[in-house]
C-alpha cells in the first residue's frame, strides 16, 4: 500500500475570489473538502494539479515583470 | 481508510484544528471551527460541503481558540444552536476573559454563545450514528471527545495524534496534569478505535503505534516538568508565528514579558532573561524547520 502524501496546507488557509484557490496551497473547495477521505492516489493527483498552477502562477508572474 | 458515512474530515493545518462535518437526513453538524483568521474559508468549507443545506449546530471539543475562533461567524450566518463543554459554560456566558484561554496566550476569539452543554457520558445522534462525548483532561482541563461505538471512530481532539499530543497546558501555570494525561490515554487504549481522526493531522488506523509514543512521549514530559515548559514556550511562540508570518526578534522577547502565560512559565519554570529566551526558542524553530532567522527577523516557514 501506498503511504498518504502529506496534506499541503501551509496555514494560508484563504480563498481567492478571483481564482477560487486557496492563496496559501493552491487547492480548490473541492479539493480541500475531499482530501480527508482521499485515497493515496487522489492525493497525490490533487498534488500534481496544484504543482502545475504553481508553476503557471510563477510563469504569469514573471511575464508581469 | 474509510470514515463512516454522512461524515466529512476537514483536515486543516496547524492553526485551524480539523472540523468534522456530519450530515444526515435531520440534521447537519460541525465539531469544531478552526482559528479565527481563517473563519471565511471555513465556513465556505462549511457552505461548499452542505450543498444549500443548513448547518443546524456546532459542537466544540474544548475552547482553545483554534477549535472555537468560527463559532462567532458559522453562529452569525446560520443561526445556528452550539454547545460545548458544561465546564465551560460559566466562563463563555461571562466572557470571562481570566478563565478562557485567550487573553493568556495572546490568541485571537470573537466571543461567541451557547445553546446547550455536553458533559463526560453523553450520547448524541451525529450523522445517522450514535456517539458519545469522553471526558479528556491533560491538555485541557475541559475537553471531551467524542467515540462512535459502532464504527471504532474516535475524534481525540487534542488527547492523542498519530505523533504525540497537545501541550499539557495546566502544567505549563503549576497545575499537575500528568496524571490525567495518562488516564485519557488510558480510556483511548481501553476503547480500542478501528480509527481516530485527531484534532490535527490526518486520520489514523495505527492506534497501538500512536498510543506507544504518546506514552513516551508522557514520561520524557513528566520525568522533568521544564521540558514540557521549553515545548509550551515554543509552541505558543510558533502558533503566534503562524498568525503574524515574521517577528523582529526585539518583538519575540517583548512577547516573553507580554503574554502572561509566556511569562508565568518562565518565571515559574525557566528562569531565562526575555531575549536569551526568545534566542533559544527561535534556535530550536529554526533547527526543527519551523522558522527561519533572517535579517534578526523570525519568519514562519
Amino acid at each position: 500500500m501506498q503511504s498518504p502524501p502529506p496534506s499541503p496546507c501551509i496555514n494560508v488557509c484563504r480563498m481567492d475570489r478571483k481564482s477560487g484557490l486557496c492563496e496559501g496551497c493552491l487547492r480548490t473547495l473541492d479539493e480541500i473538502t475531499a482530501w480527508g477521505s482521499a485515497n493515496a492516489s487522489q492525493k497525490k493527483r490533487i498534488l500534481q494539479a496544484v504543482d502545475h498552477r504553481r508553476r503557471l502562477q510563477q510563469k504569469n508572474e514573471e511575464q508581469a515583470q | 481508510m474509510k470514515l463512516p458515512a454522512g461524515l466529512s474530515f476537514f483536515e486543516r493545518g496547524w492553526l485551524s484544528a480539523n472540523n468534522l462535518l456530519f450530515i444526515d437526513e435531520d440534521s447537519c453538524a460541525l465539531v469544531d471551527t478552526g482559528y479565527v483568521s481563517h473563519a471565511p474559508q471555513t465556513l465556505q468549507l462549511v457552505q461548499h460541503a452542505l450543498g444549500g443545506r443548513k448547518l443546524d449546530r456546532i459542537l466544540n471539543t474544548h475552547l482553545h481558540s483554534d477549535h472555537c475562533g468560527g463559532n462567532a461567524l458559522l453562529q452569525s450566518h446560520y443561526a445556528c444552536q452550539t454547545s460545548i463543554p458544561a465546564a465551560e459554560s460559566a466562563a463563555v456566558r461571562d466572557w470571562n476573559e481570566d478563565l478562557l484561554s485567550y487573553r493568556a496566550t495572546g490568541q485571537q476569539c470573537p466571543r461567541f454563545g451557547f445553546d446547550a452543554t455536553l458533559k463526560h457520558g453523553d450520547r448524541i445522534r451525529l450523522g445517522g450514528q450514535d456517539w458519545q462525548a469522553l471526558g479528556a483532561p491533560g491538555h485541557d482541563p475541559h475537553s471531551l471527545m467524542l467515540y462512535c461505538p459502532s464504527e471504532g471512530v474516535l475524534a481525540s481532539a487534542d488527547a492523542l495524534w498519530e505523533n504525540g499530543f497537545g501541550v499539557v497546558f495546566p502544567e505549563l501555570e503549576g497545575i499537575a496534569a500528568f496524571d490525567e494525561v495518562r488516564a485519557t490515554l488510558d480510556l483511548i487504549d481501553s476503547l480500542k478505535p478501528r480509527m481516530v481522526l485527531p484534532g490535527h493531522g490526518a486520520p489514523f488506523a495505527d492506534v497501538d503505534g500512536a498510543l506507544k509514543r504518546a506514552y513516551a512521549r508522557l514520561d520524557y514530559l513528566a520525568g522533568d516538568p521544564v521540558r514540557n515548559a521549553h515545548n509550551g514556550v515554543k509552541v505558543l511562540v510558533k502558533f503566534r508565528l503562524l498568525e503574524r508570518r515574521v517577528v523582529s526578534m526585539a518583538e519575540l522577547a517583548q512577547w516573553m514579558r507580554d503574554v502572561p502565560l509566556l511569562a508565568l512559565c518562565n518565571r515559574l519554570w525557566l528562569h531565562m532573561e526575555d531575549e536569551a529566551l526568545a534566542q533559544q526558542v527561535a534556535q530550536q524553530l529554526v533547527k526543527a524547520g519551523a522558522a527561519s532567522l533572517e535579517g534578526g527577523s523570525l519568519q514562519d516557514r
